[in-house]
């Protein structure tokens, strides 16, 4: 699977597979030998090629931090599930349905206002539970199909968005 | 696996205002655990200093291996029992490190009414003893008991889940190859005789240490004869004599060194294999779910939030995440260990069962251990949801739950009501372990609607009768079956009976599964088969 890291604005497609001492870096038709020896004092030797470095590394979640010939370069990895869920994302999550049947305990928006992922939508019962409903992205809020205190079936359209003109 | 992207805002005052709900809670909770541990009445403290005894805490630091964990059960056992006056129900069970082994301790607290075992005393230890079982772990009994709390023996004595099965227990352990050591620190009167004896390797301290069917006053009551409790049943007698018991100390600190010794000397283990990979820390932070479970239990939460914060890197690969929504299905790992994860996010529906039991098959089939995460009202009812099924396609998940081979683990995070506890895997499904978070709540529906139920019927039948019930008449019917059910239903009077292994702090849940799994795999899995499923 190719990984890819963001530096800066720029994507870096990038792959690894496994060479006789450690691993081999695939950049587009480039095949490079690559190592990363760690030293005790948190540093690394870092061999890529026919070249060596000197280098210090730090992650934090999905982000890497290498220190290099004094400066640090921040790259980002996403996971390709994540990247190719984000292709075809839109118009599926636009109608939130009711996940069970109930009535609406309260609204918290109305038609045309704009909408952020994560925001409450609304407020729903069902077998005496209350669940909130969110964005499930960024929009606008086109239609509430319910009002308050309504019932409705399991799957029922409780709201529409749309993409922001 | 990708990670989870968590939705909540930490900064939100809902948020701020359930952690601080749930921060007191667990505070609250912790302080229980001290009291539980710790407090106890001066005089009972002097009087095992002035028999040069140590008390059991420090016993357990001699035993296990020094900074290594102790998962402790049941903490709480017995503390809505007895009018709170049997702490932790006078013993210590859990799961520590000795010699570098895991094993299961059960040890015996003299400064809870000498140790005397009370029902609830005799419930936590064969729990102690039924993990070792299932589990297969190595036992250490640290021995100190008054033996049976007399007033109540008909409550402990002659049933199949009594004091006998103790011993019964043992003796399977014996059989499946579970090598057990016990300690004798104090008296081991009439049953409690057979702690050490079926126990395949003891050692007993002079001087404290006491084995023998009736003591002194006993036997000069029964037969004339006078004896001093060394003769009867001392140290020197039963390790030159009579040979039931082993190893002689001269000390708790020799007694226990010698008992240390003994388990370096088991068996290696072989455990059962299953996926790993180098532990990750949970990228979302444990102190999170204070904020993310809700004040008030009717509110639904997105599971996948307290999943974020339980498991490796907070990664999980979701199954079947547009089917069956109502219950969240997949695999992540936990301290390195590959889990399939089940947690609740609203009733369970037809699809939902189904999607449950199709995936407990798929967790069989690559043996993965299964977590579920319990915030669940129960099966869907009404007219539509019977004639698709609801209650065939429930008996179908509790069918695969029961005939589950990998190690199941159970968490009570917020509701458990109804056949959703079955389904879910609840204390009766033979989870491994069990336990609870501090606001969780399990009954067979909820405390008001129960309440109601009770009041509709006793109005129906006075209606047959021509009377008519005003309001005062309702509550007066509804409000003790209210409170009965509240006190009943919580997560403190279910740790209080042991219908789990004890009472968690949300944030150290990831730990204990860690400690659960790990000593799980001391079983082998066996290839699953499962009886009839209605289709």
């Amino acid at each position: 699977m190719e990984h890819r890291f963001r530096l800066g604005d720029a994507e870096h497609p990038v792959a690894l597979s496994r060479s006789p001492q450690a691993y081999r870096l695939h950049l587009g038709d480039t095949r490079l030998d690559i190592r990363l020896n760690p030293a005790a004092d948190g540093r690394a030797r870092l061999v890529v090629g026919d070249r060596a470095f000197e280098v210090v590394i730090a992650t934090r979640g999905d982000e890497v931090f290498v220190y290099l010939d004094g400066e640090t370069y921040a790259l980002r990895y996403q996971h390709p599930l994540d990247r190719l869920a984000a292709q075809s994302g839109g118009s599926a999550d636009d109608r939130i349905s009711a996940p069970m049947p109930g009535s609406i305990v309260s609204l918290a928006v109305q038609v045309g206002e704009a909408v952020c992922r994560g925001q409450t939508l609304l407020v729903m019962e069902s077998m005496k539970m209350e669940t909130t409903l969110l964005a499930p992205r960024d929009g606008v809020v086109a239609a509430i199909r319910f009002d308050k205190a309504q019932s409705f079936d399991r799957d029922a359209v409780l709201l529409e968005l749309e993409p922001q003109a | 696996m990708r990670r989870i992207e968590s939705r909540i805002n930490p900064a939100s005052a809902e948020f701020q205002a359930n952690a601080a709900h749930h921060r007191a809670l667990a505070e609250a909770f912790r302080e229980k655990q001290r009291a539980a541990r710790e407090d106890r009445p001066q005089r009972d403290i002097e009087r095992l200093r002035s028999q040069d005894k140590r008390l059991v805490r420090e016993r357990l630091a001699l035993l296990l291996d020094p900074g290594t964990p102790f998962l402790e059960f049941s903490s709480l056992a017995a503390n809505e029992a007895y009018d709170g006056d049997v702490p932790g129900a006078g013993c210590v069970t859990g799961i520590g490190i000795v010699s570098g082994r895991e094993c299961v301790i059960s040890a015996g607290d003299a400064s809870v009414k000498g140790g005397a075992w009370y029902p609830l005393t005799v419930k936590k230890i064969i729990r102690a003893l039924d993990i070792a079982l299932e589990n297969r772990l190595p036992v250490v009994h640290l021995c100190d008991s008054a033996g049976g709390f007399l007033p109540l023996q008909a409550d402990l004595f002659a049933d199949k889940q009594m004091a006998g099965r103790i011993f019964r227990n043992q003796c399977l352990l014996s059989k499946l190859g579970v090598q057990q050591v016990s300690v004798v620190l104090g008296h081991c009167t009439a049953g409690g005789a057979y702690v050490p004896a079926l126990s395949d390797y003891n050692v007993i301290v002079r001087g404290t240490g006491a084995i023998f069917l009736a003591g002194p006053p006993l036997v000069k009551a029964a037969t004339g004869e006078e004896n001093t409790v060394d003769e009867l049943g001392g140290c020197d007698m039963h390790t030159r004599v009579s040979g039931t018991a082993d190893y002689p100390a001269g000390s708790e600190e020799e007694a226990i060194a010698i008992a240390r010794d003994i388990v370096a000397q088991f068996r290696q283990p072989q455990k059962a294999v299953i996926g790993w990979q180098p532990p990750e820390a949970p990228f979302y932070p444990a102190e999170e779910l204070y904020g993310i479970l809700p004040r008030d239990i009717k509110q639904q939460f997105d599971i996948r939030e307290v999943i974020a914060r339980i498991v490796d890197g907070s990664r999980f690969h979701e199954y079947q995440p547009n089917y069956g929504q109502t219950l969240v299905c997949g695999y992540a790992h936990l301290w390195g260990y590959k889990v399939g994860i089940l947690g609740n996010n609203g009733v369970l529906f037809n699809d939902s069962s189904l999607k449950g039991a199709h995936f407990i098959e798929l967790c069989n089939q690559n043996r993965t251990p299964l977590l579920f995460l319990q915030n669940i009202t129960g099966f869907m009812v009404g007219r539509e949801y019977e004639r698709r099924g609801i209650t065939k396609d429930g008996a179908k998940m509790i069918m695969a739950v029961s005939c589950s081979e990998v190690p199941k683990f159970t968490v009570m995070c917020n509701g458990s009501f109804g056949a959703g506890n079955y389904g879910m895997s609840g204390r009766a499904f033979d989870s491994r372990f069990l336990f609870s978070w501090p606001q969780s709540q399990i009954s067979v529906m909820g405390a008001e609607q129960a309440a109601n139920t009770l009041a509709d019927v006793k109005i129906r039948q006075l209606a047959k009768q021509g009377r008519q019930l005003g309001e005062a008449d309702i509550a007066a019917i509804r409000d003790p079956v209210l409170a009965e059910f509240k006190r009943k239903q919580s997560a403190y009077w279910s740790t209080s009976e042991i219908w789990d292994d004890g009472m968690l702090d949300p944030v150290d849940t990831r730990n204990a599964l860690g400690i659960a799994i790990s000593a799980a795999l001391n079983a082998p899995i066996a290839e699953p088969r499962y009886g009839v499923f209605r289709m």
